[in-house]
């Protein structure tokens, strides 16, 4: 029983943000509090029940390699796991599983439950309490305060969150939720700047409803698949998801309702995101297309209910209704719960540290879609990053800060508190510079020795990581000492006499054909390990060069800007660029250099006092 | 949103490349420096050196030592030079750094810079040396507020100049080939970050057009440059006005020796002339023209239409008219050709000969220039004229001194980028999308780097135009 009304940190939110911030800062040891609207709905997917793909799966990844729980979770809750990508390249390649929503959920709030520094608490935050610029505690709805050292916010769409469907608009969270009231008047008050964004959602329908005959089954993977490094793969049962199209009819009965649309109305005033168009947004954007692939994706064992990915729409019920019956395959369906946009409160990131700690006001930590963000992946992201960040800070230990080159996390990130999103953001390969570098399979190598570091990784798993990856190094250096020899088959005649590993270079070698080219060789037994190898070996080159863009890119990060930094007293810089830093406060030269309107000159000017600075 | 393009124009380099910069001022100074500095500067330097065997290299630090440079591409003699060599971190950046003191003037100094870019070395940015320098804690605090203030203006400068001139057809031309290649990209992408909506790879015949589009585009634009080099640095001066109105002679004594031919027959100039000289720390180019004549001869027709369109190509306009003939309907059409141009100086000749002129319908046209009366014999008026000229330079000029620099690091920029291109050709077929992407990537953000451009967002934007993604 907890004998004071003081934790060390105070989680507010019990999403996917949320959830992750509060594991951190209990396996650091450290008291939290974790105060949600509902505490049947941690955890909650209101969205796809969905964890993966190329960019979010890598996410995912990286959280399992600093000692966070959603890789862990969907492993041991999908109903259906695959790979994505895997003729596109080593970089991009992904898992993607489909979740059993309520047993995600139900399993994330066990192991809170289970944890002995972690207490759970229903109710909403009315007030944030602060003293000189630090946060000190909450003021809940029964009028109740609890005191802290650290608050981490991941409110998602709660904070003073408005749903359309159609003419219709009212106050909610989420759909059949309560939105969150006081807390955005109560940020804004401490001078924090917020915005308005907006997201939605598909309809979902009942599986017994759907004519399955007329769709395509997408099965998924035969093989065991896991997300975690330290989940053994083993058989479960797996369900299919299905593919159908949208039709002219389709497309018709949308356009003939635009005016009903919140979307084209005026109705809706936020900024949603142009990855994730509704539906009526896309027919009305890129008219000559007379269809759209739609994917029914089940949403657990114990129900159902389908989501129905490429449907999301904020027309009216009736609207929604049919032109969901014009779909072949969902001709006698209905509507288990309808499809709605949601418009909510969001900080501008731009005012957030690297900690994800607010400027303003410290040991305020945000995280998630108050943050401007969209999906679990990246708020679970910005979650453990948070949380381990908070606890830090009270445990008097070095900040956790990812870079650009060691995770997607950290491209994340530095985009949000750098650039600002006018968009609900999500993330994609493409937004890192060093793709090929932060690969899905070598998250361990990347980032395993922060969570080591924070305690979020035992020794034990740490040793097992390390272990792995010695093995990969070893066996590298290994190829190098075999050589294919005279009995090789024909097709690889061209390599006899040269290493094992110039063989694997080129590109129609496999690993698994090298016990071929010289019988001596003791392969790895590992389909893992295997791969890894292979990809080091035959992308050395463009690896190597990647490193060089690396070593370049750190030289400038490592220069560190104090934010109390006077640019004021720096002659010579832009007008622009000054109010553009003075504003940004970036932490390095490096992130600096990345704020649009600060050029070069007045980069080298910078670094110029900096340096002066320093040897004063 | 101009500060939005300086933004894009950094490149600090990575540690372990190596820059080269002209390091004296533009113009014709006895000496021109080139200096390289970084890991591989002894090296690259030793590429384009013919040496004494006898004496080793590098040569032993802080001292001078003599050396031919040559094209090691066809072994060419270019300059007798002066080779001077500081190890690290005992230079001017803290790296090994090398010194070439060559014959001065805009012709030696840049051909010796492009023969080190060719040998490995990278065009450095403005403020380059001295950023190395800062960052491997050379500088010493009061040298590096002076450096610093220099740097500071002339940067400015710079990329003001490198956007003068990028909004011409330069731009256009770069932007249109990284279109191109953006929307490939966009296609390669699309498919990778929405595998649930297009599960196969881009095939490569996709592939292959556009890039061989994009590669023959890009040469083409580096031979157009290549061509036009010297011009685009030097001051561009034409001399226009009808047959026989001595344009050729003024040149001549410009120059300082017979470049032209000289007739008093009226149409002898029909293939342009061109020549190069320098005068108050400026380098000209200067160009004889067609005589503007009313003619029917369609070799000498096409002759001065091309005299007309250069007149609209240069910095300075020297229209002439003769002083010793009357005033005529060829004359009429000279002031017609240049009356829409503010950087005209009207140039009476043959001062010399018995005056016959109508010198107020010159004034008439001309009302706040003062008319030059000049003559080649007696070298009248061409002291006054050289003046005009560098008045007219100082205003019209690019920019300082970076401005070489500034056209070597787009054509640099442009070679890295067709390098890339052709690693991704050698590439198609044999490595997955993720990897070929690599390539055109770089060849984007090469591209981008010139025209000011974000590599990341701009693809983004492409793909959520183009594509109908999403859930």
């Amino acid at each position: 029983m907890k004998k004071t009304d003081y934790y060390d940190v105070i989680v507010v939110g019990a999403g996917h943000a949320g959830v992750e911030a509060a594991l951190a800062v209990a396996r650091m040891n450290l008291d939290v509090l974790l105060v949600t609207i509902n505490l049947d709905t941690i955890g909650l997917m209101p969205c796809n029940p969905s964890i993966g793909g190329p960019g979010k799966g890598h996410i995912a990844r990286e959280i399992d390699a600093l000692g966070g729980e959603m890789a862990r979770n969907i492993d041991e809750t999908h109903i259906h796991i695959r790979w994505l990508n895997t003729s596109k390249g080593p970089a991009v390649q992904a898992l993607r599983a489909q979740a059993d929503k309520l047993r995600y959920q139900s399993r994330l709030k066990h192991i809170l439950e289970s944890n002995n520094k972690i207490y759970l608490r229903q109710g909403m935050v009315t007030k944030l309490i602060t003293q000189e610029n630090y946060v000190k505690g909450i003021v809940i709805d029964t009028g109740e305060r609890f005191y802290t050292g650290a608050i981490i916010a991941t409110t998602g769409t709660f904070l003073n969150g408005i749903i359309h469907i159609g003419e219709k608009k009212f106050p909610a969270g989420r759909l059949g939720e309560f939105p969150a009231v006081g807390m955005t008047e109560s940020l804004q008050e401490l001078g924090i700047e917020t915005g308005r964004l907006k997201t939605g959602t598909v309809a979902r329908v009942n599986s017994k409803q759907i004519d399955f005959s007329r769709c395509i089954e997408q099965k998924p993977s035969s093989i065991p698949l896991a997300f975690s490094y330290f989940t053994t793969p083993a058989p479960r049962k797996q369900l299919s998801c299905w593919i159908t199209h949208t039709t002219s009819e389709t497309h018709d009965i949308i356009r003939s309702n635009f005016d009903r649309a919140p979307l084209f109305s005026g109705q809706i005033k936020g900024i949603g995101p142009r990855y994730c168009p509704s539906i009526e947004d896309k027919v009305n954007k890129f008219p000559d297309r007379d269809s759209h692939q739609i994917f029914l994706e089940p949403e657990g064992l114990g129900t159902n209910e389908i989501y129905m990915m490429g449907l999301s729409s904020s027309l009216p019920i009736d609207v929604q209704k049919a032109f969901i019956n014009s779909i072949p395959g969902l001709e006698n369906v209905d509507i288990m719960r309808p499809g709605y946009a949601i418009e909510y409160d969001f900080v501008f990131p731009t005012q957030l540290r690297p900690t994800l700690e607010t400027k303003k006001i410290r040991n305020l930590y945000l995280a998630g879609q108050i943050n401007g963000t969209s999906g679990y992946e990246e708020a679970a992201g910005q979650g453990i990053v948070s949380g381990v960040n908070a606890a830090a800070s009270i445990l008097g230990l070095r900040p956790l800060v990812i870079k650009r080159h060691e995770g997607y996390i950290g491209v994340l990130i530095d985009d949000l508190i750098t650039k600002g999103t006018e968009e609900p953001y999500r993330i994609f390969t493409a937004r890192a510079e060093y793709r090929l570098s932060m690969r899905f399979d070598n998250a361990d190598t990347r980032l395993a020795m922060y969570g080591h570091e924070y305690g979020l990784i035992s020794d034990e798993k740490f040793d097992f990581l390390n272990k792995r990856i010695n093995i990969i190094n070893s066996e590298i250096d290994n190829l190098e000492k075999y050589h294919v020899l005279n009995d090789a088959p024909s097709k690889f005649s061209a390599f006899v006499s040269k290493s094992l590993r110039h063989a694997l270079k080129a590109p129609e070698t496999t690993y698994g054909d090298l016990k071929d080219l010289n019988s001596s060789y003791p392969p790895v037994d590992d389909d893992d390990l295997t791969s890894r190898i292979q990809i080091e070996v035959k992308y050395e080159g463009y690896l190597k060069r990647q490193k060089k863009q690396i070593d370049e890119f750190k030289k400038y990060e490592s220069i560190s800007l104090p934010e109390d930094f006077d640019y004021d007293k720096v002659e010579g810089i832009t007008v622009e660029a000054r109010s553009k830093l003075k504003n940004i406060r970036p932490a390095s030269v490096g992130q600096a250099s990345r704020i649009s309107g600060v050029s070069p000159a007045d980069i080298t000017v910078l670094i110029y006092f900096l340096r002066k600075a320093s040897s004063r | 949103m101009m500060d939005n393009n300086y933004s894009n124009f950094m490149d600090f380099g990575t540690p372990d490349d190596t820059i080269a910069a002209i390091a004296t001022p533009r113009g014709s100074g006895a000496i021109g420096i080139i200096r390289v500095s970084g890991p591989d500067s002894t090296s690259i330097v030793e590429n384009l050196l013919v040496r004494d065997s006898s004496s080793p290299f590098p040569p032993a630090p802080r001292k001078m030592t003599l050396a031919k440079i040559i094209d090691p591409s066809n072994g060419a003699s270019i300059d007798r030079a002066m080779i001077a060599f500081f190890k690290a971190p005992d230079s001017y950046t803290g790296e090994d750094v090398i010194e070439i003191f060559c014959h001065g003037g805009i012709l030696i100094t840049r051909e010796i810079l492009s023969l080190l870019i060719s040998a490995g070395a990278r065009a450095a940015q403005p403020g380059e040396f001295t950023c190395r320098a800062f960052l491997n804690g050379k500088m010493d605090l009061v040298q590096a507020e002076s450096v610093l203030d220099v740097i500071n203006a002339r940067n400015r400068a710079f990329l003001d100049a490198a956007l003068k001139q990028l909004s011409g057809s330069l731009s256009s031309r770069i932007k249109n080939v990284r279109n191109n290649l953006l929307s490939l990209l966009s296609i390669i992408e699309v498919v990778i970050e929405y595998p649930e909506e297009s599960s196969d790879q881009v095939p490569a015949s996709d592939i292959k057009p556009v890039i061989d589009r994009a590669v023959s585009d890009l040469s083409n634009l580096l031979d157009r440059a290549n061509s036009s080099n010297i011009s685009n640095n030097a001051v561009g001066i034409v001399l226009i006005g009808k047959p026989n109105a001595g344009k050729s002679s003024l040149m001549n004594r410009i120059l300082g020796y017979d470049r032209v031919i000289v007739s008093d027959t009226p149409g002898t100039t029909r293939d342009f002339v061109t020549d190069w000289f320098s005068s108050g720390g400026f380098d000209f180019e200067i160009m004889d023209t067609a005589g503007i004549t009313n003619t029917e001869n369609i070799v000498e027709s096409e002759g001065i239409k091309k005299s007309f369109s250069s007149v609209k190509n240069s910095d300075i306009i020297l229209a002439l008219f003769d002083g010793s003939a009357e005033w005529n309907s060829d004359d009429d059409t000279v002031i017609d050709a240049v009356s829409e141009y503010k950087n005209v100086i009207p140039v009476i000749t043959k001062k010399d000969l018995d005056k016959l002129i109508d010198t107020y319908r010159i004034s008439d046209q001309f009302s706040d220039t003062d008319i030059i009366c000049s003559s080649t014999k007696s070298g009248e008026g061409l002291d006054e004229l050289l003046g005009r000229i560098a008045c007219l330079a100082e205003s019209s000029a690019p920019c300082s001194s970076d401005s070489l620099i500034l056209n070597l690091r787009h054509r640099d920029l442009i070679t890295m980028a067709m390098d890339s291109l052709c690693k991704c050709m050698e590439n198609l077929g044999s490595v997955p999308d993720d990897i070929l992407s690599i390539d055109i990537r770089d060849a984007v953000d090469a591209l981008g780097r010139i025209t000011g451009e974000d590599t990341s967002s701009d693809l983004l934007n492409t793909i959520f135009s183009n594509f109908c993604v999403g859930k």
